[in-house]
């Protein structure tokens, strides 16, 4: 299969930096979706089986979750500002 | 009934589709062709036998081909190609609204799904598009309204349509006519033994039917079939697009929604707005087990799973624009997350973050088509202008700048230089030939004054940086008038006097 790598030897300088930068185009995806799946999982967690925790403690812990949650975005949307656009 | 205020849901329905038609139209002829768009031009403007031929030496099949060769002669070509796609694309707003109404979704899904398709980005660039998108997620949509409905002739045509546009339109196809199966097996069978008094609602189950449709469908693409797997071998090595990784898979994703409209931080936003929706709505599908849900997450993703398989044993072909089959699925399904029996706090709140988004993605769609079109062939030439004097000749290191350069004046000669294999995604010689591409050494050509114009790209081999340093040193008078360079990209125009 022609893959990435095995074309690297007869392709320029231009090629490679196309590579590097789905690299870092790659990452910057898969960090937005990791939060999103987060999201998503602990959304359905919280909301189609709330017996499985007492009250009290569903509150913190849901409480902790968007905490942590939210720090995530802030951390890896942060590190975004100002890049290229994503999509390319 | 479904209203607001005084309107009752149908006429917001109206509403949307003509806001959606308005911005199809809106600046079709505002941005030039590029490369893709400028080639189907080129073979659609040859004669009919020759179009075939280049057809044949690319890698799609000809029905997208041929209307445009039908567009060139009845409207003209250049923008005018777009035209087709703008009016199919309107036709899927209106095909969308049939396929919710078969699946019994309520009029609030059916109105969510068809503003997503309406204003996203991603299906306002494909109607601009002079290429076979367009048409690609017509027949999608027309095939699946077939298997709703149980019509299996239209099954059939459609079918044969997806399959004559797009390589892609087999994966529909497959996708499709195991959803008709599926939902056969959810009517009941009755033996010839059953009391004929008994009155069901349901008819019977008909497994046979979608088969024969696929069958024929099959049958037709036959003469075809030979040439497309000739393409296949040829293009195993040669074809531009690397491997897929989670990330490209991401990407399709997002571009489904956002494509390239999204700039800065609004992108990223995009990016999470788009995968807690649709993540959200796979996680409903999925935890619910809802019929309609888990058939739409189907026709959203298995199209996907078929390209990652088929590139286990055959090579890369993962390319978002081409999951344009799979964009209205993914809209409905969306929508049935966001209202089909959800609290109007979560509707509302979904909403009140997708609409901002969505009114910057149409707000900046237009100007991110347009500078994503413009290709550096029209720059080369506005550098090559101002001194072009008439019988100059463009002299092309490769195919990128002499396809850009199709709209050029036609009393302006041009020559490429024998292509140097290596380079990725370069039209054949079967297909340079029958476009009656001149190729030929520079020596070997009468001039006075040339242009040479050398374009490259990520895909362009160094095996033609080489080449082209080796052509040039025959010429040392050369003058390098035009440089620009970039990480990807390299162009550079030399004026050589003869």
């Amino acid at each position: 299969m022609a893959g990435r790598s095995q074309r690297r030897w007869h392709m320029s300088e231009r090629y490679l930096a196309w590579l590097a930068h789905l690299a870092e185009r790659d990452a910057q995806l898969t960090g937005l979706a990791l939060i999103c799946v987060t999201g998503v999982v602990m959304y359905y967690a919280f909301a189609l089986w709330p017996a499985q925790l007492r009250p009290r403690a569903q509150q913190v812990s849901l409480a902790a979750a968007v905490v942590i949650y939210v720090a995530c975005i802030v951390l890896v949307v942060g590190q975004m500002v100002g890049a290229d656009r994503l999509a390319g | 009934m479904w209203r607001v205020s005084s309107w009752s849901w149908g006429k917001w329905w109206g509403l949307i589709v003509w806001l959606g038609s308005i911005l199809r139209v809106y600046g079709l002829a505002a941005a030039p062709l590029w490369y893709d768009e400028a080639i189907t031009a080129w073979m659609a403007e040859r004669p009919f036998g020759d179009m075939l031929t280049a057809t044949g030496g690319d890698v799609h099949p000809p029905l997208w081909y041929a209307i445009c060769w039908v567009t060139v002669r009845l409207l003209g070509t250049g923008w005018w190609l777009r035209v087709p796609a703008v009016l199919l694309a309107i036709a899927s707003l209106f095909l969308l609204r049939q396929v919710a109404e078969a699946f019994r979704l309520s009029p609030a899904v059916i109105l969510a799904s068809t503003a997503l398709m309406a204003f996203l980005p991603f299906d306002l660039y494909y109607a601009q598009e002079a290429r076979m998108y367009a048409l690609l997620q017509a027949g999608a949509l027309w095939a699946l309204l077939a298997v709703l409905r149980r019509r299996w002739v239209q099954l059939a045509i459609a079918l044969t349509v997806l399959v004559y546009t797009h390589n892609y339109g087999a994966f529909y196809g497959a996708v499709l006519v195991a959803l008709a199966l599926a939902r056969e097996l959810r009517l009941p069978v009755h033996g010839v033994a059953d009391p004929p008094f008994i009155l069901t609602r349901e008819p019977d189950a008909d497994f046979r039917s979608p088969l024969i449709a696929a069958g024929v469908a099959g049958l037709l693409y036959l003469p075809w079939l030979g040439v497309m797997l000739a393409q296949a071998a040829e293009q195993r090595e040669a074809w531009w697009s690397t491997s897929t990784t989670l990330g490209g898979v991401l990407n399709v994703l997002y571009m489904l929604w956002w494509h390239l409209s999204l700039q800065g931080l609004a992108a990223p936003a995009g990016a999470l707005l788009a995968f807690t929706l649709t993540f959200g709505a796979l996680g409903r599908a999925l935890a619910t087990r809802h019929p309609i849900g888990l058939q739409l997450a189907a026709l959203a993703l298995a199209p996907l799973a078929i390209a990652l398989a088929v590139e286990l044993v055959y090579r890369p072909v993962l390319l978002h624009r081409a999951m344009i089959g799979s964009a209205a699925p993914l809209y409905l399904l969306v929508a049935w997350a966001i209202h089909e029996g959800a609290p109007r706090w979560r509707a509302g709140l979904v909403w009140a973050a997708l609409a901002p988004t969505l009114a910057l993605g149409v707000l900046s769609y237009h100007p991110a088509m347009v500078l994503n079109k413009t290709g550096a062939g029209m720059d080369l030439w506005d550098a090559i202008r101002p001194r072009y004097e008439a019988g100059d000749l463009l002299y092309h290191a490769n195919i990128g700048s002499i396809v850009d350069a199709h709209d050029l004046p036609a009393e302006i000669p041009h020559a490429l230089m024998p292509v140097v294999p290596g380079s990725l995604g370069v039209p054949n010689a079967q297909v340079r030939q029958a476009l009656g591409i001149e190729e030929r050494p520079l020596v070997d050509l009468p001039f006075r004054r040339a242009w040479v114009v050398w374009l490259a790209g990520p895909v362009i081999a160094s095996a033609e940086d080489r080449a082209v340093e080796a052509m040039l040193a025959e010429w040392p008078q050369a003058e390098l008038v035009f440089t620009h360079s970039t990480a990807m990209g390299e162009a550079r125009i030399w004026l050589i006097q003869r």
